[in-house]
């Protein structure tokens, strides 16, 4: 068994990056992420990796693709406001496939709304944030355990497949304490090394697979990104086959993988006919929701994704063929729901529940609403 | 079991301090699940500072503390905003310096001279936190007095340390004496 | 030189370049190649970024790591390089609006915190690329696409911009003084720490067609020797003389601990020292008692 600490999920993040390999972190102070930040600049210097406080979110975002193109691991961390200005280079990680990890701890907006008080009001804007077409991989952690454990586990989706990841949390994650044991092994993934000598490399190409490799600066290999359309070689392209070809890899390298990435929680589903569809720290409230009414009689499971994005859709359909009423939970006024209705909505009844108001919903109104609602049907 | 115990006061009562060695006595010596959570950036919000406890044997799920079975109080304003919420079976001790006026008659508050004892034992004021400490280890079986004593040394600087234990005796002994 | 030079350094299967005939541009781009000539510098070490516009179009043309990135944002890429390549020669390609408006922010932080990257700076007054707005450098008074009437802004100084932010190595030229720039760009890239070379350049489609040069280079060139003034004659000129006038030459070259330096030497001080104290069994941060 591995070593049982006490933090905070902010500091269960830092710590969980150094064991990833990251060494690089470049940020900007922003409630509630800022511990993050805080607890590398101390821990990145000892581990002969550099910490920067840049001068503001998009400097912070560019500066780690940078420092992920000398083949080294980096991380920057924010909440929503700072996360609405990362989306220009965030979207230059995706077209130049860089790997490198973001943070987003969420709370209360829109705009500067409640700094100190937690939300789940950008699962669209970590989807859908940026122009142009992209997949987006987001891990969603309900725990300090899975803070700590989906902090790596963000960092080898990224290397391994050469594209940005989302580690979303909330205030409540990230400022509780709770107990976690630190895993005496972990996997860790390092990005490819080309297997071709520098003349024979092409940064985007994707005819070996889908996830061609990404070369380490210094290494003899030379090549161009750029955040135009570009071909295989990496330079400005405009033909329309070879945009679509390119674009389509870069889709397709998440699409196809998805049943590899995406993963869900099944809580007390197997004999479930109704079930509440929650995640983060909602999903741990809606599992002390679904333990009352188990207790009352009432046959309810949650189904609780782990990956926002891609999004759950073949695990929720089946599901959803067999229970007779799905609940949707979240911190908002509405923004996973229409997933879940775009998937579900055909084989069950698709009902939610939610708000915004910078406080946790307390299990007794979920209790209610759902218990009025099986009653009403 | 779940148990929920909630410290409120004011910035330089080492409330935050108070949690945290709750959470380390439960969390780490008696292995139990903890969850400990606090206000936000209490600088900010007129000096009110706050630190809950969730307690239990099983998974936590809901992470707040909903119906308190201790609450700690050592300013008027959070006794006057926090102790609404407390079980009728739970109890509430207050300082008896801070506050000093209450709601009718209720059954769930005991007044302790805590910060008499603290400025008593230590000259200073912030022991108060290791008082109250002190004071529910003796009150609330719950709590594993011996891992209190560990988790106050893993947390107290070296040179503060004796006092703070003292401190933290005498307030056991408030409870013990009762 | 020229061919083993251009051999060497540059990406010759993607030549031409997309500039027009009679930019300004390849001048600047063939100063940087020899500079990097004369200084002898290994390709496997050197970074070059860019932002957006036709100067954002250099580095696809030099055979080292090269990065084009997002509009105004070379220099927190080429941060990000730099502080984990610390032996590499990084230099940050743009242009005025890159390095004066959308990446103005990124330009003084830079300069302040004295990073060892060798910032080039296009600078042609207009946003050429899109068609001839104006830029945060265009003259007082310039016709430009979005300034029909004339521009009404004064333009920021880079140099004085530069020094202001505390960058450590600062100049100024011109395309009209070519050997002296590729000395001034391999000064620049020698420099530890933040180094400015500010160059006046042209672009005679979409400036100097709205402002009486015409499409002609050498119309535009005579432009240049007008507006700039060595740094040797400025000084018996008058203010009123100097009006709308850039001074050229090194405004300062000076030694001062920089950012990469400071950070290594940090990094040998830590690992010497210790394990970090409070990931020690379960120790969890939380402020000592005599702090709350
Ligand atoms: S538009 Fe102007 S700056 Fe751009 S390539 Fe043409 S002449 Fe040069």
């Amino acid at each position: 068994m591995g070593q049982r600490k006490l933090i905070s999920g902010n500091h269960a993040i830092a710590e969980a990056a150094i064991r990833a390999g990251c060494r690089f972190f470049a940020g900007y102070p922003i409630t509630p992420s800022s511990e993050i930040a805080e607890r590398l600049a101390e821990l990145l210097p000892q581990y002969d990796g550099i910490f920067i406080q840049m001068e503001d979110e998009i400097a912070s975002m560019g500066a780690i693709i940078g420092a992920s193109l000398t083949g080294k691991k980096a991380l920057t961390a924010t909440s929503g406001p700072g996360f609405s200005l990362k989306q220009e280079n965030l979207g230059f990680a995706i077209m130049g496939e860089i790997p490198v990890v973001i943070v987003n701890v969420q709370r209360g907006g829109p705009s500067t709304g409640l700094p100190t008080f937690p939300g789940q009001q950008d699962l669209m804007q970590v989807r859908w944030g940026r122009h142009g077409d992209q997949e987006i991989i987001a891990l969603v952690p309900d725990s300090i355990q899975e803070s700590y454990e989906f902090t790596i586990k963000a960092f080898n989706l990224a290397e391994q497949y050469r594209t940005p990841v989302i580690l979303l949390t909330d205030e409540v994650i990230s400022q509780m304490k709770e107990q976690i044991e630190i895993p005496d092994d972990v996997e860790i993934i390092d990005r490819e090394f080309p297997s071709v000598p520098p003349e024979e490399y092409y940064p985007f190409d994707g005819s070996k697979g889908l996830v061609p490799p990404l070369a380490p600066y210094g290494e003899g290999y030379r090549y161009h990104i750029t955040g135009l359309a570009h071909d295989k070689t990496g330079f400005p392209s405009s033909n329309p086959k070879v945009v679509r070809e390119q674009l389509e890899r870069k889709l397709n390298k998440i699409r196809k993988n998805r049943d590899e990435i995406v993963d869900v929680e099944e809580f007390l589903l197997e004999d479930a006919e109704y079930a509440i569809f929650a995640l983060g720290s909602m999903a741990r409230v809606a599992k002390q929701v679904t333990l009352d009414l188990r207790e009352e009689g009432i046959p309810i499971g949650l189904l609780r994704p782990l990956t926002l994005w891609p999004f759950c859709d073949k695990e929720l359909i089946n599901y959803a063929k067999k229970l007779k009423h799905i609940f949707v939970v979240e911190m908002n006024f509405g923004q996973i729901v229409g997933e879940v209705e775009r998937y579900a909505g055909k084989y069950t009844k698709v009902d939610w529940y939610g708000r915004a108001d910078g406080r946790l919903i307390p299990p007794r109104e979920i209790k209610d609403f759902i218990k009025e609602r099986i009653h009403e049907n | 079991m779940r148990h929920e115990i909630q410290l409120v006061g004011q910035g330089g009562q080492g409330i935050r301090l108070a949690g945290a060695i709750l959470a380390r006595a439960f969390g780490i010596y008696d292995k139990k699940n903890i969850v400990e959570t606090h206000l936000y950036g209490a600088a900010a919000r007129g000096g009110l500072s706050e630190s809950e406890l969730v307690i239990s044997d099983e998974e936590i799920y809901y992470v707040k503390v909903q119906n308190p079975d201790v609450l700690i109080v050592l300013s008027q304003r959070a006794y006057d905003d926090f102790s609404e919420p407390v079980k009728n079976s739970g109890v509430i001790l207050a300082d008896d310096f801070y506050v000093k006026n209450f709601k009718g008659d209720d059954k769930r508050l005991t007044l302790y001279p805590l910060t008499r004892i603290a400025l008593d034992t230590t000259g200073s004021l912030i022991a108060v936190n290791v008082v109250s400490l002190g004071l529910i280890s003796a009150l609330y079986s719950v709590i594993n007095v011996e891992s209190m004593r560990k988790a106050i040394r893993d947390l107290i600087r070296e040179k503060h340390l004796s006092k703070n234990l003292e401190a933290f005796e005498e307030g056991y002994k408030l409870g013990d004496n009762r | 030189m020229k061919t083993e030079l251009a051999k060497k350094y540059l990406r010759l299967e993607k030549l031409p370049t997309l500039w027009c005939s009679g930019c300004g541009h390849g001048l600047i781009l063939s100063s940087l190649l020899r500079a990097l000539y004369l200084l002898n510098i290994e390709k496997d070490k050197v970074a070059m970024v860019s932002g957006i516009g036709c100067s954002g179009r250099t580095p696809g043309y030099v055979d080292v790591h090269t990065l084009h990135t997002t509009h105004g944002r070379a220099i927190p890429f080429a941060t990000g390089i730099k502080l984990m390549k610390p032996e590499f020669y990084v230099l940050a390609v743009m242009g005025d609006g890159d390095c004066a408006a959308i990446g103005g922010n990124h330009f003084i932080h830079a300069a302040r915190r004295n990073i060892d990257i060798t910032a080039i700076v296009y600078n042609n007054g207009i946003y050429g690329m899109t068609g001839g707005q104006v830029s945060p450098t265009t003259p007082y008074g310039a016709y430009a696409s979005t300034a029909p009437y004339g521009q009404l802004e004064e333009p920021f100084d880079i140099v004085e911009l530069a020094l202001g932010a505390g960058a450590t190595f600062v100049a100024r030229s011109s395309i009209d003084e070519i050997p002296k720039l590729d000395r001034l760009i391999a000064d620049g890239i020698k420099h530890k720490g933040f180094s400015v070379i500010d160059v006046i350049t042209i672009c005679p489609i979409t400036f100097g067609r709205r402002n009486k040069l015409g499409e002609d280079p050498m119309m535009n060139l005579r432009w240049v020797q007008d507006i700039t003034v060595p740094m040797k004659k400025a000084k018996d000129m008058s203010k009123e003389e100097l009006k709308g006038k850039w001074i050229t030459g090194i405004f300062r070259d000076e030694d001062k601990p920089n950012l990469i330096d400071l950070y290594l030497e940090l990094n040998k001080k830590l690992k010497h020292s210790m394990v970090d104290e409070s990931s020690k069994e379960g120790v969890e941060d939380v402020r000592r008692q005599d702090e709350t």
